[in-house]
């Protein structure tokens, strides 16, 4: 039976990717506090990490589990400040929560992913501030005897001291998996699953020789399984939970006695309190992109129907259009994220540039309450990055540099503004050359523009529209030239088509068989019969009930929320083009008017 | 030395391990393969007597010096086998 369903899978990873970034950020925000930290900053992240150690461990996530574990081992230690924040302590962090986030991102192909330099860095960390008295325990195993006496449990001591110093009893629980599994119709995942969720297993063993070989008679006779258990249940409410006998149940108390009385113990109330209640959000991310499709097939059909004078249409079209307004400020409102919510990882991008470089830089980021569109703040992040850079690599002394980013909304725009904290510290007049940067942003309908002066000092200056188009939509190229697909209109990709396949029906209708479907094609520009045979690759299209396809010139079909741009004169004269937009590298591309193609055909 | 795969290709649970019991037996002891992968493609799950199973033809590979490696197990399996640990004593590989 499968008990961790995909479903559960993808909340945690998407409840931990959204945890990492908080956390990453809330690390970049002690580091700024150096010695004087805010306390109850430190406990959220070591919360958060918890949480996400905790979901490793019931879903078996190895290297998950061990890597947070060591991280949260750190964070323990600076939240009950016996280890100070400062760039080095962070750096390890971060190291340890970008390896996270890579183990994160290949949930079900990570085993090649190597976690040891990040587990002997961390451990380094604990073990180098912790007091010479428990200095050894990160290193020190500890032996843990099995009642019979026949197993041992070997222990990090450093570990058994974190469960102890949060309040979790240590057990041993003693199983047959014959009797007390396979009789009572269980299965061993549900059962282990089960105990899992009572408390942390620390380790597991069965008595491998009590269950023998296979020439043995007793094969299959009886199944001895140990599981060393760290709870913050009380012994009789542990027996009563798992539904076991009291002497199935040993509760460690000699073996760790040295281990159970912390210099510091850190408030634990306060910590299950720091954190709010956990929302989830199920796929929340995919509901969004199909409304934001949703909205722009409604919008190009709604400009369509605008064009109709019919009187007698007026009540019906006005009804659709204040929906269709209600529509768009609920998507614009769910689409807006505070921009410092995202920019922070140019800030933590500048940082790491700074560390390798052995320089000392920082970015402060002044963005108030300002909203944006999140499709358009990620797509930032890298050419800021590469500006702020470069501005960097322009002060030519080895004093500090730190570089203001600071935003203001005006009635028609949003205004960007990087310059140097200082602005003597470039004294003659500096150019910065950034035409990728450049072209990344003109993508985003918005212009950029550098300027110096004596007073001020050197400037970037990026302006955005107050309010943009965005297209979700596929990038396909079409005779060399690009075009922007609406996602919602998108419904299948034919690959590696062969001549045969094609049809002309009569002189201007073109067909492609594929299989038992015939799918007529519309040539987007100017492709005759003879063009479109060489064509490998078939786009299909749907615009309300008709479908057709266009014929592209390469499988690649990418996906990209076009921001679109004015039409020039020229272009709002031609029927088929409906909006046009720049990719990152430059390039104009098209979207086409669906319903004109649509139209054209039927 | 001798290395041989077997694919038992059913859930390995307590109506089927006798006879998987005696194939294994054969494999081992009569024709004398020290290195034995079990392939679990289609194994869709592993009741207690099947973990037996694993656990005793490790003990009997182990007395030939022989070893044991799990491959092809799904996703589910693989998270079982690592969570009782029995990583720790023959290799396991996901499919």
């Amino acid at each position: 039976m499968m008990l961790i369903d995909r479903e559960t899978i993808d909340i945690y990873i998407e409840e931990t990717i959204q945890s990492l970034s908080e956390v990453e950020k809330t690390l970049l925000i002690l580091e700024n506090m150096g010695g004087n930290i805010e306390l109850s900053l430190a406990r959220r992240v070591y919360h958060a990490m918890h949480i996400i150690r905790n979901g490793a461990n019931i879903l078996s996530l190895s290297k998950i589990k061990e890597l947070s574990q060591k991280i949260e081992n750190v964070l323990g230690l600076i939240c009950t400040e016996r280890l100070t924040p400062n760039p080095e302590v962070i750096n390890i962090l971060l190291q340890g929560i970008d390896r996270m986030q890579q183990l994160i991102d290949l949930i079900h192909s990570n085993e090649d992913i190597d976690i040891d330099e990040h587990s002997v860095l961390l451990t380094g960390l604990t073990s180098a501030v912790l007091p010479e008295e428990i200095k050894h325990s990160v290193t020190e195993i500890r032996d843990i005897p099995i009642p019979d006496g026949k197993y041992v449990f070997h222990i990090p001591e450093f570990n058994l001291i974190q469960e102890i110093e949060q309040g979790k009893n240590i057990y041993i629980l003693i199983y047959d998996l014959i009797k007390d599994v396979q009789e009572k119709n269980n299965t061993p995942l549900n059962f282990v699953r089960f105990i899992q969720q009572h408390g942390e297993v620390i380790d597991s063993v069965f008595d491998f020789k009590s269950i023998g070989t296979l020439e043995e008679q007793t094969f299959g006779s009886e199944m001895p399984y140990f599981v060393l258990l760290a709870s913050t249940l009380k012994y009789e409410q542990l027996v009563e939970s798992l539904g076991v006998k009291s002497h199935q149940i040993k509760q460690i108390k000699n073996a760790i006695a040295d281990l159970t009385h912390p210099k510091t113990e850190p408030d634990h109330q306060n910590l299950t309190s720091a954190i709010p209640v956990h929302h989830r959000k199920t796929g929340q991310k995919d509901r969004l992109e199909l409304l934001n499709a949703l909205s722009c097939e409604l919008n190009f059909a709604m400009d369509c129907f605008s064009n109709y004078s019919n009187n007698t249409l007026s009540i019906t079209k006005a009804r659709m259009q204040s929906v269709q307004k209600r529509f768009q400020e609920f998507l614009n409102h769910e689409n807006s994220i505070l921009v410092s919510n995202v920019l922070w990882k140019i800030g933590r991008n500048i940082r790491d540039f700074a560390y390798q470089s052995n320089i000392q830089a920082k970015l402060e980021l002044q963005c108030g309450q300002i909203m944006m569109d999140r499709r358009v703040l990620s797509r930032l992040i890298e050419p800021l990055t590469a500006i702020v850079m470069k501005m960097i690599r322009l002060v030519q002394s080895e004093t500090p540099v730190q570089i203001c980013l600071n935003m203001t909304k005006n009635a028609g725009s949003i205004e960007m503004v990087i310059s140097f904290f200082d602005p003597q510290i470039v004294t003659k007049k500096a150019y910065l050359d950034y035409p990728d940067e450049e072209k990344k942003i003109n993508a985003l309908c918005a212009t950029i523009k550098q300027s110096f002066e004596a007073q001020t000092g050197l400037s970037v200056t990026i302006r955005f529209p107050l309010h943009l188009r965005i297209i979700p939509g596929y990038c396909i190229s079409i005779d060399q030239q690009f075009y922007i697909i609406p996602r919602f209109n998108v419904k299948d990709c034919l690959i590696n088509l062969n001549p045969s396949m094609w049809r002309c029906e009569n002189d201007t209708t073109i067909t492609l068989h594929d299989n038992e479907r015939c799918i007529p094609v519309i040539g987007i520009s100017n492709s005759d019969f003879l063009q479109l045979k060489n064509k490998t690759t078939l786009i299909v299209c749907e615009v309300g009930k008709h479908c057709f396809g266009l014929a592209a010139d390469s499988p690649k079909i990418v996906e990209v929320d076009a921001i679109c741009q004015p039409l020039s004169k020229q272009l709002s004269s031609n029927p088929s083009i409906f909006a046009n937009c720049l990719l990152d590298k430059g390039q104009i591309a098209f979207v086409p008017d669906m319903g004109f193609l649509a139209n054209k055909l039927f | 030395m001798s290395k041989k795969v077997i694919s038992p290709g059913q859930d390995i649970v307590a109506s089927m391990v006798p006879e998987f019991k005696k194939r294994l037996q054969e494999i081992i002891v009569e024709d004398g393969v020290t290195e034995l992968d079990i392939d679990l493609t289609g194994v869709e799950m592993v009741d207690s007597v099947g973990l037996g199973a694993f656990i005793a033809t490790h003990n009997t590979l182990s007395q030939k010096n022989g070893k044991l490696t799990v491959i092809n197990a799904s996703e589910d399996i693989y998270s079982l086998f690592k969570t009782m640990r029995l990583d720790q004593h023959f290799e396991i590989q996901q499919g």
